[in-house]
């Protein structure tokens, strides 16, 4: 039986990168186009009343974005996927780490997803079908079917199902999306949005925090659709400009409609603002979109541990146990988990991985090495132990100034909450990490011989 | 494995500086409005 490349995790063949900067600007727009990023704005809406969230909501996504175009090189130019192009940076088995955070995040991510589609279609269709079309089992049925199989099923017939639907809803949903925040903006509600008081209970460097972690959760997908780009700078723009407008329009139409109705769950504001059709729409393409792309990401991770394994297979198994989520998800609860696990566990390993390629490499990586499990890339035992100390002093630097957001006290330290509200946690730890890395990196290069023949 | 790398349309400084000056500095002079306000 033929293999089909773009089912295993080889390097993609130049002639099979024909993803152009139109195609990729649409399948990352799309990939953002989902209920949960309108929550990103309504998370910090209340605390910072219109103008600031609208000015934050904008700027700190351009910034956080930005690292993800960085981010989207390695791939593109090797046609290499994420989880293989993290092994140069932590070794051939310390990239099972980002392997592993990919699967689990991707499991909370397909059952938030899952979940908010099921709440969201029932109320809609109560709201515009009548009660008489509402029938036992409806929330199983568009959770699962609309969050689940049918991404599931769309991933097995081809991995590039996440390209070929982004053409058809990105602008379809895009639209839909500049036209709630234009009916929002022309409604009654507006004066009660601009004379809405801040709370101030959450302040401005929890909104960049807010930006910069949704952001960095896209850092795991970045390297399985990027190496299907045709150059390293479609790539990058791509990446960049799908990302940034949608996150930009999500998060202010998604603030202001907090500040409207005092709601954060969208499948509550879309209905009480009488948008119960097209949030209905956006809610099942969006997620379709969306979660077809998260899972065939989730597959690659798979395979990069167990990669025996047959891919349709591992697409159920990737799938499947986020059906836990769509059961028991306290939105907010699971909504605000995610974000803590990004934050502490992706965003300083991704700076590390960025820092190794663009300061260290300087955009050089032996591919054919990435591939040899006794090869160059090998470190010591499959781990490069510097990269994993840079990790813990990024993790530690996270937990001391963020760690009070898990509610824990033994958590909480309040030096670091309040150092939290001018730096914030994840920009810092990032950067820390990145910078203890390249400082042992340079200092052991010369005493350590596995380290040499690694930059070779 | 073979080392296939594409050449054409590499990332240069001038993107580097374009996204600098998109993402940096509009977050820098918005925390300083903002801040001020």
């Amino acid at each position: 039986m033929q293999t089909v490349t773009e089912n295993t995790l080889a390097p993609i063949s130049p002639s099979d990168r024909d993803a152009g900067f139109i195609s990729l600007v649409l399948l990352w727009a799309g990939g953002n186009i989902l209920l949960a990023t309108f929550m990103v704005g309504s998370y910090y809406a209340e605390g910072l009343g219109l103008w600031p969230m609208v000015l934050i909501s904008i700027t700190a996504n351009l910034f956080a974005y930005a690292v993800c175009a960085v981010s989207s090189q390695r791939g593109a130019r090797y046609g290499l996927d994420e989880v293989v192009a993290l092994r140069p940076a932590f070794g051939m088995k310390g990239a099972y780490y980002g392997a592993f955070v990919l699967i689990f995040i991707n499991f909370g991510w397909i059952g938030l997803l899952s979940s908010m589609t099921g709440t969201a279609a029932v109320n809609a269709s109560e709201v515009f079908l009548g009660e008489s079309f509402s029938f036992s089992g409806n929330y199983t049925v568009y959770a699962v079917g609309g969050g689940l199989l049918i991404p599931m099923f769309l991933v097995m017939l081809t991995p590039k199902a996440s390209f070929y639907l982004s053409t058809v809803t990105v602008p379809v949903l895009g639209g839909f999306s500049i036209y709630i925040l234009f009916k929002i903006m022309n409604s009654e509600h507006m004066a009660a949005v601009s004379n809405f008081k801040p709370t101030g209970a959450v302040g401005i460097a929890f909104a960049v925090e807010t930006c910069v972690v949704w952001a960095v959760a896209w850092q795991p997908y970045l390297g399985s659709w990027n190496k299907f780009a045709s150059s390293e700078r479609n790539a990058y723009w791509g990446t960049f400009i799908g990302l940034a407008v949608i996150g930009i329009i999500f998060a202010i139409t998604g603030g202001i409609a907090t500040l409207a109705t005092g709601e954060i769950d969208p499948a509550v504001w879309a209905v009480k603002l009488e948008l119960g059709l097209i949030s209905m729409i956006i809610i099942i393409l969006g997620t379709i979109t969306t979660s077809s792309l998260l899972l065939y990401s989730g597959v690659m991770a798979f395979m990069s541990i167990f990669p025996k394994f047959n891919y349709k297979l591992t697409t159920a198994i990737v799938a499947l146990p986020s059906l836990v989520f769509i059961y028991d998800a306290e939105l907010q609860n699971l909504f605000g988990i995610i974000l803590l696990f990004v934050g502490l566990l992706a965003g300083p390993y991704w700076a590390i991985s960025i820092a190794d390629y663009v300061f260290l490499r300087k955009g050089i990586i032996n591919v054919k090495e990435c591939y040899e499990e006794h090869g160059i890339y090998r470190f010591y035992n499959g781990f490069n132990v510097y990269a994993f100390a840079a990790q813990l002093s990024g993790m530690l630097l996270w937990l001391f100034l963020g760690g009070w957001l898990s509610g824990y006290s033994i958590l909480s330290f309040g030096w670091g909450e309040s150092a939290f509200s001018y730096i914030s946690a994840t920009v810092p730890s990032m950067l820390v990490a990145a910078g203890v890395y390249v400082t042992l990196v340079k200092v052991f290069q010369h005493r350590s011989e596995r380290l040499v023949k690694s930059y070779e | 494995m073979n080392q296939e790398v594409v050449e054409a349309g590499r990332v240069n400084k001038a993107d580097h500086l374009i996204l600098f000056f998109l993402s940096c500095i509009p977050l820098l002079v918005s925390l300083f409005v903002v801040c001020a306000d």
